[in-house]
């Protein structure tokens, strides 16, 4: 009797076991699916919203949108991603970098090597009266410097060393100790330079990096830090409180062993995106948008246009507008958190939301409102930042390259200091 | 004051001929204008009405109001108090798109007109030919004719193609080297007989006055100058 009972019981606690191994399995496979299906629909954007025969993908889903060259730089690095996920072959990636690299050598244009922000996709001349400009052209070689690398041996490499070595990096200082943020035939420099903590360390990190033309490394030091504590962390912020400041340049570079003094930018981003999270938290019961969970303050699409929305500390712009890439680009600094935001989003706002490309650019639910359209750098944010929280696919290719080993080196980055 | 001589008096002076120039001349230039039209109507025109269109300048008018959008949001300027000021930086920047494609349309179509107007010039040029040929044709062969006719050839006859002008004085022109041809062969042989007759010395002198006589009718048929003196 006493067997049998404990048979029994054996047999239920095996199924018992069994049952929740299922659960735990299966929840782990939701997560890593969902991922890969952002990540892959995400991707479909750059193959239908850039021209087979330039390369040059469109700012955005809108009818008669411009190429941004930022944009050109996340689809080079994202074509990478999309082979190791087979996605596409690797001829086909070849076949479009090549497009790309031949666009930007003999159709795109620019000056002293930076290219224009907005360009005719199918002609690559400049339009809007757009400026030279630095940060766009940083991203575009952050992609072009991948798939050098990711291509190596191929002419693919030649082209892409070559269109970097052409960028006159210090030309942009404009005989100053910072940045500008780009220049205008008509009107020469804009009065704007990088002065303060934003997405523009992988501009320094190329431009210090040059082998042809780079800038004083000392340089380096010039910019501002401005710091705030938030829940006792030390935050190195941004103007604005931009999620996406402090994620494009983690985009590429693997901030995790590198030190600016004793600042980790990883580290950095992390607390950023906490308290972007909790300063959503602390505004639910003025927003209904945060009332209902969602956070990820960044520059989006808005119901009254393109605003740089963030949080604090910064300026903290913000009127209950989220963009679902927000949350889930911080996925290398707040896995946890950007996972569940990404499974909330998807799970309650599906239907208005979700479309063919993965997520449209925001929305806003105190305003009713739901954007209809995709931004390609912030489809191409998305795909890069789940890639390196899945593989660390980018970050690995990226630091293997000279001008960021020699960045790291010449200011020195690679000890901490207090 | 006098009159200017050989003044012309009548501008139809062939109306078969320029009935039918003027139809080879309408046709051409119908031909070349409709083809420049065509261009200009489906080239500049329908880009231009197309761009210009109000769905084009809506989609043109959001894309300048985000453009602005993305420059205050770089430069962290989005109070509302600039959002007045905002809508001429967006009219600015529409300005210049407008601009742009207004440049774009006519560089496009400048250079798709240069190629056609080449095509053109080529029709044209070819057609010219076609046509002057049709008049050169036969001048040429007349003035060939001529130069056979005064080396002294008279067997020969002018033709000219079906379609070849100068067709009504063919028939004159063949007659006239067909008479000069019967005059010059009945003297040649009215002046052999002569001198058959001497040879067999039966030659009378009514014989021979009759074949003077011959002669000199035929001869008398010719209005001459007095090109040839007997010095």
């Amino acid at each position: 009797m006493h067997t049998k009972l404990f048979k029994i019981t054996l047999g239920i606690l095996l199924i018992l076991f069994l049952f929740s191994t299922e659960i735990i399995f299966s929840e782990i496979e939701t997560d890593e699916v969902l991922l890969a299906k952002i990540q892959k629909d995400s991707f479909k954007y750059f193959l239908d919203f850039t021209p087979e025969e330039t390369g040059l993908t469109c700012d955005s889903s809108a009818i008669g949108s411009p190429c941004s060259i930022a944009a050109v730089g996340f689809y080079l690095a994202s074509l990478t991603i999309a082979t190791e996920n087979n996605w596409i072959t690797k001829q086909n990636a070849y076949e479009r970098a090549k497009t790309v690299l031949n666009s930007l050598k003999n159709k795109a244009h620019g000056k002293n090597g930076f290219f224009y922000h907005f360009i005719d996709p199918k002609t690559g001349k400049r339009v809007w009266g757009s400026e030279v400009s630095s940060i766009d052209t940083a991203l575009l070689m952050a992609g072009v410097l991948l798939v050098g690398d990711y291509f190596k041996g191929t002419p693919i490499e030649t082209t892409a060393k070559k269109l970097y070595e052409n960028v006159q990096w210090d030309w942009m200082l404009n005989n100053s100790s910072l940045i500008s943020h780009g220049y205008k035939p008509e009107s020469g420099f804009l009065p704007y330079y990088w002065d303060t903590y934003s997405e523009h360390l992988i501009l320094q990190a190329l431009a210090i990096g040059s082998p042809t033309h780079p800038i004083p490394p000392h340089l380096w030091n010039e910019w501002n830090r401005f710091e705030e504590y938030n829940n006792d962390k030390r935050i190195v912020y941004s103007f604005t409180g931009s999620l996406f400041t402090y994620q494009f340049s983690h985009a590429f570079i693997d901030f995790r062993k590198l030190y600016d003094m004793d600042i980790n930018y990883f580290e950095n981003s992390t607390y950023a995106t906490l308290a972007n999270k909790n300063f959503c938290k602390n505004l639910s019961s003025k927003y209904i948008t945060y009332e209902n969970n969602y956070w990820g303050l960044t520059a989006c699409l808005g119901p009254s246009g393109y605003k740089a929305y963030g949080a604090k500390p910064g300026r903290a712009y913000n009127d209950g507008t989220i963009a679902p890439y927000g949350s889930i680009s911080s996925i290398v600094f707040t896995p946890e958190k950007s996972i569940s935001a990404l499974n909330h989003l998807y799970n309650t706002q599906k239907e208005k939301l979700y479309g063919q490309y993965g997520f449209k650019d925001a929305f806003n639910l105190d305003r009713r409102w739901f954007a209809r359209k995709y931004l390609a750098i912030d489809q191409g944010i998305t795909i890069l930042m789940i890639e390196n929280y899945r593989s660390e696919l980018i970050w690995k290719y990226f630091m293997k390259l000279t001008p960021i080993k020699r960045w790291i080196d010449l200011c020195g980055l690679n000890k901490k200091n207090s | 004051m006098c009159a200017t001589p050989h003044r012309r008096k009548r501008y139809l002076i062939n109306n078969k001929i320029q009935l039918r120039y003027s139809i080879y001349i309408f046709i051409t230039l119908t031909i070349v204008s409709f083809t420049s039209s065509l261009c200009l109507t489906l080239g500049i025109w329908n880009l231009a009405v197309n761009e210009f269109s109000r769905q084009s300048l809506k989609n043109r008018l959001q894309m300048a109001s985000q453009l602005h959008d993305y420059e205050q949001a770089r430069i962290g300027n989005e109070n509302k108090a600039v959002s007045r000021l905002s809508k001429f930086r967006e009219i600015d920047l529409l300005s210049i798109r407008e601009k742009e494609i207004l440049q774009e349309i006519l560089k496009k179509n400048n250079k798709e007109l240069a190629i056609k107007a080449i095509l053109l010039f080529l029709f044209i040029a070819l057609g010219t030919i076609f046509l002057t040929h049709k008049i050169a044709g036969p001048l040429f062969r007349f003035q060939e004719t001529f130069k056979e006719i005064k080396n002294g050839n008279l067997a020969l006859r002018v033709h000219l193609r079906r379609t070849d002008e100068a067709q009504e004085i063919l028939p004159y022109l063949n007659s006239m080297i067909g008479s000069l041809d019967y005059s010059i062969s009945k003297i040649k042989v009215l002046i052999k007989n002569i001198y058959k007759d001497l040879a067999k010395h039966n030659v009378s002198t009514e014989d021979l006055t009759r074949y003077k006589n011959d002669i000199e009718l035929e001869l008398e048929r010719y209005t001459t100058t007095d090109a040839y003196k007997i010095v």
